[in-house]
């Protein structure tokens, strides 16, 4: 069965999207990228600490990744879409994970800005996936603007917290037609599976495996549970009851019809 | 002359051009990115294109992100 993931006219293979960001050692990454069975990458740009030894984080990443530079530092659309353009003339390719935050506690993303930074960057030919507060106008309003996916949160990123925004999310899935990748929060392979099994179209974790004492292994764990999620949602699961319903016939065996023992 | 490197200011000799600003830093060619005023600069211009007073320098690198 062809069941790959289309977005920005581009096939996507792995419904398990990775991050790189708190990796201990970036020798980590291509092994972690390998064992998630991942295709689709984010990456950060950040201007450079002229304190610290630099090292090129591209040359970690396998050829044929989707890079997916994310605009983290932007405060508001204006320097989203310059962290954006600065990605794609520096050889990033043209999908970008917008990203707009000017709350430092708990890291939400600004719905209103990310709309105006969407019809900006659409209109300039990205494939615009923005990060978001799961909230069904502000999703429509996004795809309205010309949005390639939806990403809402699961819970602030960076907690392992889970799917916290678990009805909101899946009134989004069930009302928007672009496919919904939930993105941070996720912390356990369960939770992703979870997640996949409502119908989101793939996961985005980077903290959860990044953090992990084993990364490579925790990569390859959620790898399986993006996939069992996925085909579970595909085999549609049976109806929830409050009352047993048996598995197994009950009558007529080693007792009569009225109870007693023969 | 003065200019603006990642938002601070700084004190760099007059005709310097990107390559002499990023050798000084002994920052290598392969792992940044720059932006005069806003403006993404390709490397094959960074040895011929001098800088000027008040320039803006944003001197960028990618880096692991989620």
């Amino acid at each position: 069965m062809d069941d790959a993931l289309i977005i920005g006219g581009r096939r996507v293979e792995s419904r398990l999207f990775v991050g790189t960001g708190k990796f201990a050692d970036y020798n980590l990454i291509p092994q972690v990228i390998k064992s998630a069975k991942a295709q689709v990458v984010t990456v950060a740009l950040r201007r450079v600490d002229f304190g610290t030894p630099e090292e090129n984080m591209l040359k970690y990443l396998p050829e044929n990744v989707i890079l997916m530079p994310n605009t983290s530092g932007a405060r508001n659309a204006a320097e989203a879409v310059r962290i954006a353009r600065i990605a794609r003339e520096a050889g990033c390719g043209n999908w970008v994970k917008l990203e707009i935050i000017a709350d430092q506690k708990y890291l939400m993303p600004d719905n209103f800005e990310t709309v105006k930074a969407i019809e900006i960057l659409a209109a300039d030919g990205f494939v615009v996936l923005p990060y978001m507060s799961p909230d069904l106008m502000a999703a429509k309003r996004m795809a309205d603007a010309g949005a390639a996916a939806i990403m809402p949160l699961g819970a602030p990123i960076g907690t392992n917290r889970g799917l916290k925004t678990r009805e909101l999310i899946q009134i989004l899935i069930s009302e928007i037609s672009l496919p919904i990748i939930v993105d941070a929060g996720i912390g356990r392979p369960s939770e992703a599976a979870e997640a996949m099994e409502i119908g989101a179209a793939a996961v985005l974790v980077n903290t959860a495996i990044a953090t992990a004492d084993d990364p490579i292994l925790m990569a390859e764990a959620f790898a399986q549970a993006v996939e069992a999620g996925r085909k579970a949602f595909l085999a549609g699961p049976g109806a929830t009851r409050r009352f047993a319903e048996a598995s197994s016939p009950l009558t007529g065996f080693l007792r009569n019809e009225d109870g007693v023992a023969p | 002359m003065r200019v603006k490197i990642n938002g601070a200011v700084d004190d760099i000799p007059d005709n310097s051009s990107i390559r002499d600003l990023l050798t000084g830093r002994k920052l290598s060619a392969d792992i940044v990115i720059v932006a005069l005023n806003d403006e993404i600069i390709k490397q094959e211009k960074w040895e011929s294109l001098k800088l000027n007073s008040n320039d803006k320098l944003d001197i960028i690198r990618i880096m692991g992100g989620g």
